[in-house]
């Protein structure tokens, strides 16, 4: 018995062991496959994502001259969608060469912006030059952008006793002798200033402009103001102009329509603090009938326990 | 043993798929389209002209150089296509052509938009965005 005994503990042990030799083969199999990927010098999870800068110019309404820069990168769909973050260098160029103005940080949405100089380095053509660069960020792989953008002016004029009420816009540029000339074909666009962003002023709001430089458009009589004098904010833009870039212009005058206000500013309505009557009637039927129904059975109770009391 | 002959059927099942998925992503132009001469030659007007309907109605997805990084780009639900990349350029004008007119979704089919001498001014267009002529120049 007892050698019998000893022969199957044998014959267990045996069997563990043998178990426990192939996970470890399994283990150490698993463990050489992988070994390559971590030790690679730069793994597939830790290499730079592809990017992309996009810069443009922006010359305001009040004259100030700024940048916008846009960075993407390649995402793991293969899409490009904003890139956080990114370390940006900005550069311009003076006397042919590139000096560093600014560093900057692209936000949540990939944007970034900065405000230009007055008196900016010009070459002979009358153009600045300003390059954007993305450079040794951990995260993007290295990429650069340059602009050569020409300074112009635009200007809005509106005569207010004008009854046709027509808009005029005047591009300009800086000549070889620092004389203004006016800039011919360059499109622009005219605009009402909205809360929540522009309106083109018609159907046809794009207006290029003649060899005096000039872009003329009648403004429709219907347009509604934003308030009760009938102010209209009329906005001219020329948008992404190789040469010029993004330039805004803006001028008031009261031709709207007046905004009229209702006597009863906050009728009864879903969305007012005061409901519609149908609605107070509804949920009046609807609850009443539910406490209703409460007293009827506690009324049918208070019965039924008096009947087997007199009983 | 049971286990194995359930599981064999389902993998090969599964890797089909796979394949059928992965060959249906493949846009192929017919032969017929490959093969279709490029009647417009590559002049500064033909270019200035192809950049102007590029700027009009590629540029918002497949951005200002045609890597696939326009503004709209990021709203597709699928990538868009790189235009700059050896893959794309390789295609010849009339492979282009054929899938600029006919498009796929989301891309939409420019035929009804363009002209055929338009069409062929895009294609020479995007021939400027090749990565190797400009390394080269």
């Amino acid at each position: 018995m007892e050698t019998n005994n000893r022969i199957n503990v044998e014959r267990v042990e045996h069997k563990t062991s043998e178990k426990m030799k192939k996970t470890n083969f399994i283990l150490t199999a698993i463990l050489l496959i992988c070994l390559p990927f971590l030790l690679v010098k730069n793994p597939v999870w830790a290499q730079k994502k592809e990017s992309s800068l996009q810069l443009s110019f922006l010359k305001k309404a009040d004259q100030s001259k700024n940048i916008l820069l846009t960075v993407k990168a390649r995402n793991e769909a293969g899409k490009f969608a904003p890139a956080p973050n990114a370390s940006l260098s900005i550069f311009i160029k003076s006397n042919e060469e590139w000096l560093l103005i600014k560093t900057l940080i692209s936000d949540l949405g990939g944007k970034a912006s900065m405000k230009l100089a007055d008196d900016l380095p010009m070459d002979n053509e009358k153009y600045f030059s300003i390059m954007a660069k993305i450079e040794n960020d951990s995260r993007y792989e290295d990429a650069e952008e340059e602009l050569r953008v020409k300074e112009s002016r635009l200007t809005l004029l509106l005569d207010p006793t004008d009854t046709n009420r027509i808009l005029t816009a005047t591009v300009t540029q800086t000549g070889n002798d620092g004389e203004p000339m006016p800039v011919q074909e360059a499109e622009v666009k005219f605009y009402v200033e909205r809360l929540f962003g522009k309106m083109p002023v018609g159907e046809e709001f794009v207006v290029a402009t003649d060899a005096a430089g000039k872009a003329t458009y009648a403004l429709p009589k219907n347009i509604p103001s934003s308030d009760t004098l009938g102010n209209l904010t009329i906005v001219a833009v020329i948008e992404n102009n190789e040469t010029f870039g993004t330039v805004e212009s803006n001028a008031s005058a009261k031709w709207g329509v007046p905004l009229q206000w209702e006597k009863d500013p906050f009728p009864r309505a879903l969305w007012e603090p005061r409901a519609p009557p149908a609605m107070i009637l509804f949920f009046a039927i609807v609850f009443g009938g539910i406490w209703l129904t409460y007293f009827f059975v506690i009324f049918q109770l208070i019965k039924v326990h008096s009947e087997t009391k007199i009983k | 043993m049971k286990t194995t002959k359930t599981i064999t059927p389902l993998i090969a099942c599964s890797l089909l798929l796979f394949a059928f998925v992965h060959q249906t992503d493949v846009w192929k132009a017919p032969e017929s389209a490959k093969a279709k001469k490029n009647p417009v030659a590559i002049t500064e007007a033909s270019m200035a002209i192809g950049a102007k309907l590029y700027v009009k109605e590629c540029l918002s997805c497949h951005g200002k150089k045609g890597r696939g990084d326009g503004p709209k780009a990021s709203d597709i639900e699928k990538p868009v296509t790189d235009l700059s990349i050896a893959k794309t350029q390789a295609q010849t004008d009339g492979e282009l052509f054929w899938k600029i007119s006919e498009g796929r979704k989301p891309m939409p089919a420019n035929k009804k938009i363009f002209s055929e001498e338009q069409l062929w001014q895009l294609v020479n267009y995007i021939r400027s965005f090749d990565k190797t002529i400009v390394k080269s120049k």
